[in-house]
């Protein structure tokens, strides 16, 4: 099948309009998704093909959105709901938290939350600190929780029209700064099942560990280091929940070094497990210490400078790299 | 008070080892550090050293028997000494060993390989020493800050460092041209990573070492003279190597070339930046203030002499900088060379003496502020001066495309 470039946000689009054709359980409610075609465009159209029963507008009113959402998973639909910024997912973190993630077990089972959130989080435009955080580590260590990060085109399809076909509840996080981006997406069915990362560059030296909007930067500071003769693998969880850790396991037992690159805060962050979970399961592969780079443990600030200096950029990813590689403090500051 | 012995356990999966030979006779006395016995285990055979002083009283199995971890292989005398036997990393061992040898914690195999304190290593160096019977302590660094990485143990596995005690890296394809890069005073072969990956773009075998007191070597250095010995024997008549050196650097290789008689002792041809030991005048508060910084902002001021580009400097550079400079490495070798803010350095008439059997250019920089660049007008007329107007001391940083050619030139025909 012939790949088309489109770009993240039609990708979307494509995923959930081709879930709420096969399904009629499927709907979407969020702030000005309906006649709007919401904020980022990503549900263009659907009201107009779906109705206004599916595509429903609601009022900035985040906790009850996400209520309603649990409610209808658990009577047995598929509802999406779309929270504009992740910032304000935490007005609903009760329901996700205490009643989304829990229901499946405390069930014995019998009770499935086929629930998907979509939102999107990141820095990037001076949109400043309640609007421009990643949250991902706080789903991530909440046991019952999906969490799906794609970075590309296909994989927001792929991962989206898996997400609207299991039944767990899944935190679906994307990249304000992706919506944008153009990619290839193969036509016609396309699902990327959960737990299996993407390769995005093979290499030899070193393994960098990335996801969202910061496999990009990746594979620019790896572009600019194979200039060097630098050998750089960048690895895409994809989802964080389910982890494919066998990837990055082999992977870093082939390289002999990890560098994990998150644009969150650096404290008790994702990057943070991943780092326990390699020098627990490959400490006799490891030939250095596994190097994290990752935001700074501070609110986004609103200026421009600030922002971009509390998140990792490519030359700190670059940096990392160097740094895992011990090449001479000297050296690199002096090119 | 004597004490038990107890057979270590020497790797994570070891459960048991054999007893090759006792290296202390019954009866003598030890101090820590001795070899004391020989183990064999399935993967290596390990000289074991006493970790504190005693007296080796009787042996409790011989050589060829099998033992299991934490079985006691000999009864010492610890001679008014603290009890070792059952010692473990920075913990007080309340349990005595002569009542209950088999709950002794065994010594770590690490901590049994190196009485006098770890060498650096990352987990993946430690697991192929072993597998490949090498002794850790023995090993080369040239990781970050000095730690053994895989490839130091595949280097003395397969033979050894061809560069003697000095920490190295190898640039460019094995069988090109070869060049010897030697760093200034405070810098590291990574002043030259620029520099060197351009020579082995174009074909040249660079390697640039960090001389003594400088560096991932260990080793240290008081005089010129250390620097001087250091890198002689670096040198193969039978594939004469091109010296490119800077500032001190370039001193001592003057009296390499010297010494080892210049073509004929294996050096081809002398490429000298903004070299030492031309003249007296010096920066001396450079010099002495590198030696010992007082601070992180000192050091950042500083490095801004060698180069407008440190102004670029992080502060995570200038922090690395600063923590390596701050162990005082190079005090003694500061007041070496340097005497009454005077460079106590002279290498004018060997300089000239060489230049009649072998090519020697020299590059100065003429904002050049720790020596005066001025001093090379002075040179042997044999000498060929190249002139970077806009260059500090660290020409090959300021114009490292430039100095690229420069070598390039000097040493294809």
């Amino acid at each position: 099948m012939a790949d088309r470039e489109i770009m993240y946000r039609e990708a979307l689009r494509e995923a959930i309009d081709e879930e709420m054709g096969a399904n009629p359980e499927v709907f979407i409610i969020g702030e000005g998704i309906a006649e709007r075609g919401g904020s980022y465009k990503v549900t263009e159209g659907l009201l107009a093909k779906y109705g206004p029963k599916r595509v429903r507008d609601t009022p900035i009113a985040e906790a009850g959105m996400i209520g309603v959402g649990v409610g209808a998973a658990i009577a047995g639909t598929r509802p999406i709901v779309e929270i504009l910024y992740v910032d304000f997912a935490m007005l609903g973190m009760d329901m996700i938290v205490n009643q989304a993630a829990k229901f499946r077990l405390m069930t014995g089972g019998e009770g499935r939350v086929p629930f998907v959130m979509r939102t999107q989080g990141g820095a990037g435009g001076g949109v400043a600190a309640q609007h421009s955080q990643s949250l991902e580590a706080l789903f991530y260590h909440i046991p019952g929780l999906r969490v799906v990060m794609p970075s590309t085109p296909a994989d927001a399809k792929g991962l989206l029209k898996h997400a609207l076909r299991q039944s767990d509840p899944v935190m679906f996080l994307e990249h304000k700064h992706l919506y944008m981006t153009k990619g290839p997406v193969p036509e016609g069915e396309h699902v990327v099942a959960f737990g299996k990362g993407a390769i995005r560059r093979q290499g030899k030296d070193v393994t960098v560990i990335a996801w969202s909007n910061m496999v990009q930067r990746a594979l620019d500071a790896a572009e600019d280091l194979a200039a060097e003769g630098i050998d750089v693998e960048v690895i895409d969880p994809r989802t964080l929940v389910p982890l494919d850790e066998d990837m990055i396991l082999a992977s870093v037992a082939k390289t002999r070094r990890a560098v994990i690159v998150q644009e969150a805060p650096r404290r008790g962050g994702v990057a943070s497990d991943i780092a326990s979970i390699i020098q627990d399961k490959a400490f006799f592969e490891l030939d250095a210490p596994v190097t994290i780079v990752a935001g700074l443990n501070v609110p986004i600030p609103f200026n421009l400078t600030l922002e971009a200096a509390s998140v990792p950029q490519k030359d700190d990813v670059v940096g990392g790299i160097r740094r895992a590689l011990h090449i001479g403090p000297l050296a690199a500051a002096a090119e | 008070m004597t004490a038990l012995l107890t057979m270590p356990r020497l790797g994570e999966t070891m459960e048991e080892g054999t007893v090759s030979s006792w290296l202390v006779p019954v009866g003598e006395a030890f101090k820590r550090g001795d070899p004391l016995v020989v183990f064999e285990t399935d993967k290596t055979a390990v000289e074991y050293p006493a970790l504190g002083p005693g007296r080796l009283m009787e042996t409790l199995v011989d050589p060829g028997d099998l033992v299991q971890v934490g079985a006691p292989i000999a009864r010492i005398d610890l001679e008014g000494a603290p009890d070792w036997t059952g010692a473990t990393d920075g913990e007080e061992d309340t349990t005595d060993p002569t009542d209950s040898p088999a709950a002794a914690p065994p010594p770590k195999a690490t901590r049994s390989l190196s009485p006098g304190g770890r060498v650096r290593a990352t987990p993946l160096a430690r697991r192929a020493a072993e597998r490949a019977g090498l002794d850790i302590e023995t090993l080369v660094g040239t990781g970050r800050r000095g730690r053994v990485e895989l490839v130091d143990v595949e280097t003395a596995r397969t033979g050894g460092s061809p560069r003697g005690s000095l920490a190295y890296t190898d640039y460019g394809p094995a069988g090109g041209p070869p060049v010897l890069l030697l760093h200034g005073f405070a810098g590291d072969r990574s002043t030259f990573e620029q520099l060197a990956k351009g020579l082995a773009r174009r074909g040249l075998r660079a390697t640039a070492v960090d001389l003594p007191a400088h560096g991932r070597t260990t080793a240290e250095a008081a005089t010129l003279e250390d620097l001087v010995v250091a890198v002689t024997p670096l040198l193969d008549p039978r594939q004469p190597v091109h010296l490119v050196a800077h500032s001190v650097g370039a001193a001592v290789a003057v009296k390499v070339a010297a010494r080892a008689g210049g073509q004929a002792g294996g050096v081809a041809s002398l490429t000298l930046i903004a070299p030492a030991g031309l003249g007296l005048s010096i920066d001396a508060e450079f010099i002495g203030a590198m030696a010992d910084p007082a601070s992180l902002g000192m050091v950042g001021h500083l490095v801004r002499r060698l180069s407008d580009r440190a102004a670029g400097f992080s502060d995570t550079v200038l922090s690395a900088i600063h923590a390596d400079l701050s162990r005082g490495r190079l005090k003694t070798l500061a007041g070496a060379l340097v005497a009454d803010g005077r460079q106590t350095v002279n290498v004018v008439s060997d300089l000239a003496l060489l230049a009649e059997s072998l090519p020697v250019r020299l590059l100065v920089g003429h904002r050049d502020t720790i020596v005066d660049w001025r001093d090379a007008l002075a040179v042997s007329p044999r000498i060929a001066v190249h002139h970077f107007p806009n260059a500090g001391h660290m020409p090959h940083w300021d114009a490292p495309e430039i100095v690229a050619d420069i070598i390039l030139k000097g040493v294809l025909p």
